[in-house]
């Protein structure tokens, strides 16, 4: 009952869900589109679980005092007074809505800005660490440097042959190997599925029984 | 007044994330900890009025499904209310005496995600990619002719120069015979070059095409790891590492641009603020 | 100290501080070079460009999080812009919760433009969680994935949706997308259904995409903010995209010169070490 149900269930809708695209019998597309309307209550759910799994992390740290406790605070301040704007305004989804506006002017330009720092670390690590140390190095190095060139209009300026080169690299080289790594991490995909619904992989299920 | 009022937060904040460049501080850790609260929060409310208020409490409390009325105790009533419950078993984790039962929907969410993936990506990452993989190795146009027979003419001269300067060591206590050396691969290297576009512009052979199938099989061989890399096997996965390594320079400079947008992105936000003032 | 030594120990800062100038000052002295259309751009642009006025219509799926938006947010105008413009019926919709908010201010900024009206020329279909299923769901029937629209009106109230049942009504489906979904369509709506499937992606994944352009899976690509550059040339309606390929020319130039002093400083120090050892100085 504990172990044996939920794999027996893996199981069950896996198969069911990997043969019905080969089975279109309107009663089995019937049940297919109902099955799918489940995985994504589930998905809601799950994710609803995730929020109370933050709110708890950050009741412990108030709760135990951690020395930066008073950050806790400041996430609990942004939720609740999302969930509260969500909830209670009437027209939360209307455009210019609080709600709304507290999106597009406290989460957009914090989110952002955090992906826009990883620019000057970018820079600082092509100072740092891309060294030419070896053939493979420094073949990655030069493929990196005429792309760079030719994705930009500059590079049209100093000549015609690096956007011309930047082309063939993408559409040669890069084609062919991104598509070696497309294949092997596809079968390694259906291979994972398939020990997911065989019961081999059962990490999903946790440690206890 | 509050386009500018709104405008401001959004500028304070992001120069709150930018005072990290200088060295971590409370006011980044501010706007780090107040994002992940306004996030989940909003998240919270865009799963809770997209999906569960119309998907699951809206039929089951109201008998309202997409503005049409269901029946108590009909079949669409018991389909929203079926995942709700197996949705909310999950939330038996935080009752350790129960908390195996959360596993029963995982099962059904686990299973379900894995079985509907396994025919679409075998068809659209292994069925389709080897079937545009195996292009004619002649007989067809070849748009970047020019370009794979400059590259194979490169790589004709630095394997000429490896061949007589590396390996046969010639030259070696001589600067002038190793210059006559490296001029005699470049010719070597133009030679081959001039022969191979003969060789494509009669259309003898499609080289891109040649190039993009040995490239194919060299990545697929690299990764193959069942069998040592020796021999023809051992050739293949090094050609496969060249490719490779191209690949990922061309990732690289995609990268490269990439973060530099977002970095433009946030910089014109903020020249528009400041404009604001002015304007 | 020597020149290498100096600057191989160079305070990072003063790395950044060069990136945040060079940025900068490209937006007060703008070049104005012209950036060239490349063939997955245009075929993309082609492929809108084919669409019948007042016919089926184009579904779009703004997938992308405020974290990639200002590389995604461009494409996303653009191909708005330029649907809008040939009088095309759009369907939007996300299958990111983030998208949410991204896709509500970018639709509403291109139908006031134009002045679309809400239902009648453009829909808002809002936010579904399960990346797969929601795009199987679709193939199947758009109203048991979406009983509603985002603001809770039925869709058998709007005017637009009328005869839409699957991917049979739509014409093109182009998604915008810094993560994954992406591929989810091209699995889930490409193989199954046959959809046409446009992607405009960050130019972090763009480099990826092309086996998927290359096998016919994709009708065309958009990569990064250069890709929404050349969108925009296209329907000739400059903006964002076009605003910072200067900056862009500036900073690549910059990145490939500190890559090159970085690769000169090494190696001589390398090469000194080496000395110093031959000569048994350390």
């Amino acid at each position: 009952m504990r172990r044996q149900l939920p794999l027996a269930l893996c199981f069950i809708f896996g198969v069911f869900t990997a043969i019905q695209y080969y089975v279109p019998h309107f009663r089995v597309q019937w049940f297919q589109e109902r099955l799918l309307q489940w995985l994504m209550t589930l998905l809601a759910f799950a994710f609803l679980l995730g929020t109370v799994s933050l709110i708890k992390v950050h009741y412990h740290k108030l709760r135990d005092r951690a020395p930066d406790r008073g950050f806790s605070l400041v996430v609990f301040a942004g939720l609740f007074t999302m969930i509260g704007l969500g909830f209670i305004h009437p027209d939360h989804h209307a455009p210019g809505s609080p709600f709304n506006q507290m999106f597009l002017n406290v989460q957009v330009p914090i989110e952002a800005t955090m992906f826009s720092l990883l620019a000057f670390y970018v820079a600082s690590a092509a100072f740092r660490a891309f060294r030419a140390r070896t053939l493979e190095a420094t073949l990655l190095l030069i493929a990196a440097a005429i792309v760079m060139l030719g994705r930009v209009p500059i590079g049209d300026l100093i000549s015609p042959k690096i956007p011309e080169a930047t082309r063939w690299i993408l559409e040669v080289p890069n084609l062919t190997a991104k598509r070696g790594v497309m294949i092997g991490v596809g079968l390694g995909m259906m291979a994972t599925a398939l020990k997911i619904m065989l019961g081999i992989e059962r990490a999903w299920m946790g440690g206890s029984d | 007044m509050t386009t500018l009022l709104l405008a401001t937060v959004g500028a304070i904040l992001t120069l709150c994330v930018y005072s990290f460049l200088y060295k971590d501080n409370p006011f980044y850790k501010f706007a780090e900890h107040l994002v992940v609260g306004v996030s989940a929060g909003y998240y919270l409310v865009i799963y809770t009025f997209n999906f569960i208020v119309p998907n699951v409490t809206d039929p089951v409390f109201t008998l309202n499904l997409g503005g049409e009325a269901i029946r108590l105790g009909g079949l669409d009533w018991w389909m929203a209310l079926a995942p709700g419950l197996l949705g909310l078993l999950l939330y038996t984790r935080f009752f350790p005496k129960i908390a195996w039962i959360g596993r029963w929907p995982l099962g059904i969410y686990v299973g379900g995600y894995a079985g509907l993936g396994i025919s679409p990506v075998m068809q659209a990452r292994v069925i389709n990619q080897l079937r545009a993989g195996a292009t004619p190795l002649a007989g067809t146009p070849d748009p970047f002719a020019n370009m794979t027979n400059v590259c194979l003419g490169l790589v004709i001269f630095i394997a000429v120069t490896y061949l007589l300067l590396v390996k046969r060591q010639l030259g070696a206590r001589n600067t002038g015979a190793k210059v006559g050396i490296v001029a005699l691969a470049a010719l070597v290297g133009y030679g081959g070059y001039v022969a191979l576009s003969a060789l494509s512009g009669a259309g003898v052979v499609n080289l891109t095409n040649v190039m993009l199938v040995v490239g194919l099989l060299g990545t697929l061989t690299y990764f193959f790891f069942s069998m040592r890399h020796t021999g023809v096997l051992g050739v293949l996965a090094r050609i496969g590492i060249v490719f490779l390594m191209v690949g990922f320079g061309a990732s690289f400079g995609y990268t490269v641009m990439s973060r530099i947008s977002l970095l433009i992105g946030r910089v014109g936000f903020l020249i528009d603020w400041v404009g604001m003032f002015f304007s | 100290m020597s020149w290498y030594d100096w600057l191989l120990g160079i305070d990072r800062r003063w790395i950044f501080l060069t990136i945040a100038i060079a940025v900068v000052i490209p937006f007060f002295a703008p070049l104005g070079l012209p950036v060239v259309v490349t063939p997955p751009v245009q075929n993309l642009y082609d492929a809108v460009e084919a669409l019948e006025p007042d016919g089926k219509p184009l579904l779009l799926s703004i997938d992308y999080t405020p974290a990639t938006s200002p590389e995604l947010e461009p494409m996303s105008s653009g191909v708005l812009r330029h649907a809008f413009r040939k009088d095309i019926p759009v369907i939007v919709m996300t299958l990111h919760p983030a998208g949410y908010g991204m896709a509500e201010s970018a639709i509403l900024a291109a139908a006031e433009e134009f002045g679309k009206e809400y239902g009648e020329d453009y829909v808002f279909l809002g936010f579904q969680p399960g990346t797969s299923a929601v795009i199987l769901g679709l193939g199947v029937n758009i109203r048991t994935v979406f009983p509603e629209d985002a603001y809770g009106t039925p869709l058998s109230e709007l005017p637009v949706m009328e005869g839409i049942r699957n991917y049979d009504d739509v014409s093109l489906l182009i998604t915008f997308a810094g993560w994954s979904a992406a591929e989810a369509w091209i699995y889930y709506a490409h193989q199954p259904s046959g959809q046409i499937v446009g992607a405009g992606v960050t130019a972090v994944m763009a480099t990826d995409y092309y086996p998927y352009l290359d096998a016919g899976q994709l009708v065309g690509l958009l990569g990064g903010m250069r890709g929404a550059a050349e969108y925009e040339r296209l329907i000739d309606r400059p903006d964002a995209g076009a605003r910072g390929m200067d900056s862009q020319s500036v900073i690549h130039l910059i990145i490939i010169l500190l890559i090159v002093l970085g690769n000169a400083a090494y190696f001589a120090s390398r090469r000194a070490r080496r000395l110093a050892q031959a000569r048994g100085e350390i």
